[in-house]
């Protein structure tokens, strides 16, 4: 018999808050310190000029923010509207090319936001596909100006009708096929089976990933740079790169970035609210096909095909341009190879930062469900933080604290490169680890408790052989955000940190469309490489038969 | 993990190596625009040209933001010399005590304007244009009233004055020839011939040789590009009756500089053909010196009259220009 | 072997479940109830896996009401989730002496369970690639391996056809002996036990009442529903070895 000292079940839980609130407390320590140091440097330092504007234009502020809202929800509707059509008539039609579909449905999500930009143009652009066709079958020039609302729109809805559609279609996967039979039998069909059955099923799905979509809309800024086109067509995230890269006003910066934060606090609330996209979900697409002999085959076609196209279009059209681009003059500029390298050693470790950041968020969450709904909710406030505003903030700290983030080497700058980038994935890392882990937390807490699994080895034996596959995809995905990065980077660069999208931006800077078009071609293949490799290395190692659809 | 083992060991040989370098005395940093820097841009040149005479290294910096990331890297900046504060913001920057006089006698410059400042040496100028697609606009407004004031088929691109300097000076050029609030009738006149207001030059210069829009604001210089370069003279500036706006680039040596003698030397190499000569045909601009230009220069339109706002002006007035822009574009 | 004695036992989130019970030292008994009537809560508590309200958990005569669960005299099997999916059979067992690697010793101890609960030759296998009966004893050769005193056992029968529940119970009592356990088992189906155990306690109203023989069950009218297939007396020895399923 043990003899060990007695303790009480539920000291034995701190175990299971301790990462979390180790995460929870650098999270807030690292964004109290970078607004701090913005908010700081104002009072200090400039005098100069920019300060007049700071707080006394409140109705260009009010303006900022209602273009702000106004253009994430609708941008949101958008994505919602089009991804239940596209995703219901993907859910219950069966074709040649549905897995192809299925299987490319993430890629918008994990194109970079310069090269998605640059796909959108080439399709929608004056001098774009759908320009070029309309004006060969009218028989003269049509003035395309997709600059201004439709380009924000179009951009937004691509980068993420894709990511909801495949949400939708896991809705419909996890309806029970008897559901459709017994609708059947009952003679509930069409419009009227839409409404009061699939509705109420997808509509959880649908809610939680359009609050999320809204979110991140509410920080865009380089789409909104790239097709905003007007000065009226500003973010607050565009305000906060003005304050900070233009009039150098970071005490303004501090204050959007608050202001930001608020802004987007009342959207995660909702988001949280709304049973939360962080729900357990069943995260399969093999929906049964129901409802075939209803008709509305040619609604479904107009759907797929109009999903189809606006989501995979604009990266057929990068992929077009790149394989036409001038691939042998990249293979041999050794910037290139320096760019790759040092993208890719930033993007593995700031991937790895946000699974470590993330999943100790995730470990509390499921470890403690009393205290889920905070570690869900610091970790998605990550959505909403202007990376600039706290990357800007950093280098403020940093430069009080003496430690010069560019002077004195670049192990600074790339900590917080890394650090910054890290910080961004872990929203994207709670949603995919959340849901498996919460279910095999409820399945084998008891179990691992009988037998004394804990800790680390708890960790080892249970969390990590079945987590796997999410946690591949939520480092993939880390990786391939990092990977894309523009803004951190160029505040913390120097000439030997070239990376990939840097390198891009130079080249579209220096005016080689051609080749920033072989880059971002290269730029996307890589994201899928990415993609691969991490699954081979981490996710296929582990027999899958033995996960039983932890996936 | 072995494989992020061997990624980090070659990316910290391929990182960290020059940092060796760096560290050594008798090396110059200048921050510059990201076409400057970029190596297609006059920066490669220029740092071979100045390091066959100064015994150094130069390390030229692609530092967006320019002034901006000076005042956020403060004491801690590597800048030794910084190339890109547009004009409107000099006054400020040399209120924030960054920078340092150049000591340079700079009496006699090529410029159309009369430049005296102790802190910043201009290093290459030309004029804001309206450069246009020959294929498509047969007949070019004769002046910037035309262009505002009467209706055409053509719509155009410029960079947003918040982000650009090329903006800016749009937005001065327009108030030099409509002064004060008349310049809000101008732009709302204007509003429907503007396809997109784009964050840089590069962005709206891509859409237009792109065949997004026939015509954008550049400088008069820069069909010279497509004359040398493409040999195409497909692209051309349109000359403006009223004269036209006066922009010119400078560049000052930083107050941090760990070898102000090393910026100094290089301050005054800017004013040498050395450096000059490589201006026309790699910045695609006018040198500030007389040195001999290129042949397809003679084919650029030659303004009789200069317009120039002061950068003291400029910085008085840009924040009610960018508002009355603001408004009336919106 | 060692006594169970539950002394006016309540779970945090719900009080109005109070219990009190003695099982004997070597004992086996069953427990029944009606769903939802707080069994399982009750497994759980006395394993350590429910917060503590109230009272006490004496195993043996020692007080270990604050013990954590894995410390604990008792040994708990679950109605379902008993096996880590993604763990072969060797390693579901191994993990009731450690939660590392195993010693050689350990390993042979390991394979010595697999013999007694008869699953020779499906150490490799997954728990998706056994039958609901191999399942289970899987879960058994685990707890049997941690060698404590007392076996709670939460519906061992409920994934079982009938001839095999009277298997089950069979290998339960071969163990019992063997192994000299307390044994108590909740069960909706009491008539697989009646060979072997000594009686069984019913838990009404959020109490558990003393314990019962077969016979003063069978004839208690409220007890009626359980009653029923305890009279017919059958004992339904199946040839079946338990070896081969």
């Amino acid at each position: 018999m043990h003899r060990a000292r007695a303790s009480r079940p539920a000291r034995s839980l701190s175990v299971h808050l301790m990462p979390g609130l180790i995460a929870a407390g650098v999270c807030a320590c690292i964004a109290g310190v970078a607004l701090m140091a913005l908010l700081l440097a104002g009072t200090q330092g400039t005098r100069q000029g920019s300060i007049g504007q700071a707080g006394a234009d409140w109705a260009a502020l009010a303006r900022i923010v209602r273009f702000t809202v106004i253009q994430a929800i609708l941008s949101g509707l958008l994505a919602m509207g089009l991804a239940v059509g596209f995703g219901r008539a993907l859910a219950r039609r069966r074709f040649v090319g549905r897995r192809v579909v299925l299987a490319l449905l993430p890629l918008p999500m994990i194109t970079p936001l310069i090269v998605g930009g640059l796909g959108i143009l080439s399709v929608y652009g004056q001098q774009g596909w759908l320009a070029g066709y309309l004006a060969r079958a009218l028989g003269e020039d049509v003035v395309f100006n997709i600059y201004g609302w439709p380009g924000i729109l179009l951009a937004h809805g691509f980068f993420n009708t894709a990511f909801l559609t495949r949400l939708v279609v896991q809705a419909y996967g996890a309806v029970r096929p008897q559901t459709w039979a017994i609708a059947r039998q009952l003679g509930i069909e069409g419009w009227q089976r839409f409404y009061r059955i699939e509705w109420p099923l997808i509509r959880t799905a649908v809610f939680s990933g359009g609050l999320l979509v809204v979110g991140l809309c509410l920080t865009s800024f380089v789409l909104i740079l790239m097709f905003g086109g007007g000065p009226g067509k500003t973010t607050l995230e565009v305000a906060i790169y003005q304050s900070l890269r233009i009039d150098f006003a970071p005490a303004r910066a501090g204050w959007l970035a608050l202001l930001q934060l608020a802004l987007c606090a009342v959207f995660v609330v909702l988001f949280l609210g709304l049973g939360g996209a962080i729900q357990e979900d069943a995260g399969n697409t093999a929906a049964q096909p129901f409802g075939l002999a209803d008709g509305g085959l040619l609604g479904d076609g107009v759907w797929l095909v109009l999903g189809g196209w606006f989501a995979l279009a604009p990266l057929l059209a990068v992929a077009l341009s790149a394989a036409a681009a001038p691939w042998a003059w990249m293979i041999a500029d050794p910037i290139f190879y320096q760019a790759l390298l040092t993208s890719l050693a930033i993007g593995i470790a700031a991937g790895l930062c946000g699974l470590l950041i993330g999943g100790s968020l995730v470990w509390s969450a499921c470890g403690d469900p009393r205290w889920g709904r905070f570690f869900d909710g610091v970790g998605t406030l990550w959505l909403v933080m202007p990376p600039l505003a706290l990357s800007a903030g950093l280098f403020l700290a940093l430069r009080a604290v003496g430690i010069s983030p560019i002077g004195g080497g670049p192990a600074w700058g790339v900590a917080a490169v890394i650090g910054v980038n890290g910080l961004m994935a872990v929203p994207f890392v709670i949603r995919i680890l959340r849901p498996p882990a919460g279910r095999i937390a409820k399945r084998y807490t008891p179990l691992t408790l009988s037998v004394g699994l804990r800790g680390w080895r708890r960790l080892w034996r249970v969390e990590a052989p079945l987590l796997r596959r999410p946690a591949a995809l939520a480092l993939a995905l880390g990786i391939v955000f990092s990977l894309g990065d523009l803004g951190v980077m160029t505040l913390f660069g120097s000439p030997r940190l070239q990376t990939l999208p840097l390198y891009l931006y130079q080249l579209m800077a220096g005016y080689r469309i051609d080749q920033a078009m072989a880059v971002a071609g290269f730029l996307l293949l890589l994201s899928l490489a990415v993609f691969a490799a991490v699954f081979a290395l981490i996710a296929g190692r582990y027999p899958r038969d033995g996960g039983a659809g932890y996936g | 993990m072995r494989i992020f083992s061997i990624f980090f060991a070659l990316w910290f040989v391929l990182t960290l190596s020059p940092r060796a370098v760096l560290a050594t005395p008798g090396v110059l940093t200048i921050y510059a625009g990201s076409y400057f820097a970029s190596q297609w841009g006059p920066g490669p040149q220029i740092k071979a040209a100045f390091e066959t005479q100064c015994d150094c290294t130069v390390e030229i910096i692609a530092a967006e933001g320019g002034l901006a990331r000076l005042q956020l890297e403060g004491e801690a900046s590597p800048a030794d010399v910084i190339m890109n504060i547009p004009i409107h913001q000099i006054t400020q920057a040399k209120a924030s005590g960054l920078l340092k006089a150049h000591e340079l006698m700079i009496g006699n410059l090529a410029l159309p304007i009369d430049w005296r400042d102790r802190v910043f040496v201009p290093w290459d100028w030309s004029y804001l244009a309206f450069v246009y697609d020959r294929t498509v606009i047969e007949n070019p407004p004769t002046s910037l009233r035309s262009l505002i004031e009467d209706d055409h088929e053509f719509s155009f691109v410029f960079p947003d004055p918040n982000f650009s300097t090329t903006g800016m000076d749009l937005l001065a050029w327009i108030q030099a020839v409509y002064p004060g609030d008349q310049a809000t009738r101008a732009w709302q006149q204007l509003r429907p011939k503007v396809r997109t207001v784009t964050k840089g030059w590069s962005e709206a210069y891509g859409m237009f040789t792109n065949g997004e829009v026939p015509m954008v604001v550049s400088y008069s210089t820069s069909p010279a590009y497509h004359l040398i370069a493409d040999e195409s003279d497909r692209y051309a500036a349109a000359a403006f009756s009223e004269g036209h706006y006066v922009t010119l680039e400078v560049a000052a040596r930083t107050t941090q500089s760990d070898d102000p003698a090393l910026a100094h030397d290089f301050l005054a190499f800017i004013l040498t053909p050395a450096f000059q000569e490589i201006i026309p045909t790699a910045n695609w601009s006018y040198p500030v010196i007389d040195v001999p230009l290129p042949a397809a220069f003679d084919q650029l339109i030659a303004p009789t009259r200069s317009l120039y706002v002061p950068p003291d002006q400029l910085a008085r007035e840009k924040q009610a220009w960018l508002m009355r822009w603001r408004q009336a574009m919106d | 072997m060692a006594e169970l004695h539950l002394k006016d036992l309540s779970p945090q989130r719900d009080p109005s479940l109070r219990f009190d019970l003695v099982v004997p030292s070597g004992g086996f008994i069953g427990l029944f109830g009606a769903s939802g009537a707080g069994k399982t809560t009750l497994l759980h508590l006395i394993a350590g896996l429910e917060e503590r309200g109230t009272g006490q958990v004496l195993i043996g005569g020692e007080d270990q009401t604050e013990w954590p669960a894995h410390r604990r005299g008792v040994t708990l099997l679950f109605q379902d989730h008993n096996l880590f999916e993604h763990m072969t059979v060797f390693a579901n067992i191994a993990l009731g002496i450690t939660t590392g690697t195993p010693t050689p010793a350990e390993h042979v101890a390991v394979t010595r369970a697999i013999d007694q609960v008869g699953l020779t030759g499906l150490e490799d296998r997954l728990p998706h690639q056994l039958s609901g009966g191999q399942q289970g004893r899987v879960g058994l050769a685990r707890c049997l391996m941690r060698r404590r005193g007392v076996l709670l056992l939460d519906e061992p029968f409920a994934a079982l056809d009938p001839p095999l529940r009277y298997d089950m119970a069979h290998l339960l009592a071969a163990l019992r002996q063997e192994h000299r356990m307390t044994v108590v088992v909740v069960s909706h189906d009491l008539a697989p036990l009646m060979a072997h155990a000594d009686g069984a306690a019913p838990l009404q109203d959020g109490r558990l009442g003393a314990i019962m023989t077969w016979a003063q069950i069978a004839q208690d009218p409220r007890l009626a529903s359980y009653g029923a297939g305890l009279t017919s007396q059958s004992a339904h020895f199946s040839a079946e070895s338990p070896a081969m399923p």
